[in-house]
């Protein structure tokens, strides 16, 4: 599986490739640029949105109480986020989380559902964010990067959690680290 | 003296010092362990694990079994002795689980609790509990474990557990 780097993830086009080709073939070269034009403003505004629900979601979520295995309106919201909208939705969840600009509960627990989703067109920026999560300030973030990546249970992980465990100087956290660790060079060797 | 587990968030509860936290006055503790002490009508839900701790498993899986998804499972565990050094009362009393067994023979309530009990009980835990994490993978196996032996009844279990759980079952009849 390759890895992408957050800048890497385009926003996807809100129209299927092969209606877009026909679309632009027979149009002159003014009305290309035009029909450019609308389509980079319509990405903007879609790009706009997902980041307006986002902020949202982000917000009332510091008055909901999580529980290890419990659904909540936030988990349930997140994951039909990146259902609905895919790697555009992932990178504009990275960004407040990486930044550090949400609470590390919250955060921690976007990291924990990236984990546990099943949706694999977004299973290489999940991942990413996952192991990016594991460098995060805070503890309790680089805990639910963990256990992201433990639900995930993608061997791809490993050299991540690696240097994650190196860098770690809670001894408890790098004890968690190591036992993620363990169970993904255990199912790299079932594979 | 049996021990006593309640489930938690590990990240809450990591060893932070006063370098982690500089606000923190000395002797104090962060107030973020206390989310993991909600307490209804000034009680508090427990559960009783023997000393050699052989019914563990069976409780952590009558725990995960009450839970809508299948996750790691983290736990503080202490021994009961503590409690009567902080003057907290427990009173057994019937579990919600879908284990019927332990409901009846592993339950109680940390009743009568004030605000300054509960610090003082997230102060003990920090300091004599032992704080640990099973992890998804062993809670699969636990709760498969309880499924098959009949501790757990299948229809109990929410949707997605139960389907986890099937599907780990069959994959190891195979």
């Amino acid at each position: 599986m390759s890895q992408k780097s957050v800048s890497e993830f385009a926003v996807s086009s809100p129209w299927p490739t092969e209606t877009l080709s026909s679309a632009v073939l027979p149009l002159r070269e003014d009305d290309q640029a035009e029909w450019l034009e609308k389509s980079a403003a319509i990405q903007q505004d879609r790009r706009e949105e997902i980041r307006q629900k986002i902020a949202a979601l982000f917000a009332a979520a510091t008055d909901q109480r999580f529980e290890d295995g419990m659904e909540s309106e936030f988990s349930n919201e997140l994951v039909a986020l990146v259902e609905e909208h895919g790697d555009a939705a992932v990178k504009a969840i990275a960004h407040p989380i990486i930044s550090e600009i949400v609470s590390a509960e919250v955060a921690a627990e976007a990291l924990r559902w990236f984990g546990r989703m099943d949706h694999m067109p977004t299973d290489n920026a999940r991942l990413w964010l996952l192991e990016r999560g594991l460098f995060c300030s805070s503890a309790q973030v680089r805990d639910g990067a963990a256990l992201g990546l433990a639900a995930m249970d993608d061997p791809h992980a490993i050299t991540c959690l690696k240097q994650a465990i190196q860098k770690e100087k809670h001894a408890a956290l790098r004890e968690d680290l190591a036992q993620v660790l363990m169970q993904l060079e255990a199912s790299e060797q079932c594979r | 003296m049996p021990l006593i587990l309640r489930k938690i968030r590990k990240a809450r509860w990591h060893q932070y010092s006063q370098s982690y936290f500089p606000w923190l006055l000395e002797d104090d503790i962060p107030a973020d362990p206390l989310g993991d002490l909600a307490t209804n009508d000034n009680a508090l839900s427990v559960w009783q694990i023997d000393d050699d701790k052989s019914n563990l498993p069976r409780v952590a899986a009558a725990l995960a079994a009450n839970c809508d998804d299948l996750s790691n499972l983290d736990y503080a565990l202490f021994d009961q002795q503590v409690l009567k050094e902080i003057n907290i009362v427990i009173r057994p009393s019937k579990g919600n689980s879908p284990d019927e067994i332990v409901n009846q023979n592993c339950h109680s309530d940390l009743v009568e609790l004030s605000a300054r009990q509960l610090v003082n009980l997230a102060k003990a835990i920090l300091t004599h509990a032992e704080i640990k994490r099973i992890s998804e993978k062993e809670v699969l196996h636990l709760l498969a474990q309880a499924v098959v032996s009949g501790q757990i009844e299948r229809p109990k279990l929410r949707a997605k557990i139960g389907m986890k759980i099937d599907k780990h079952i069959a994959l190891n009849k195979n």
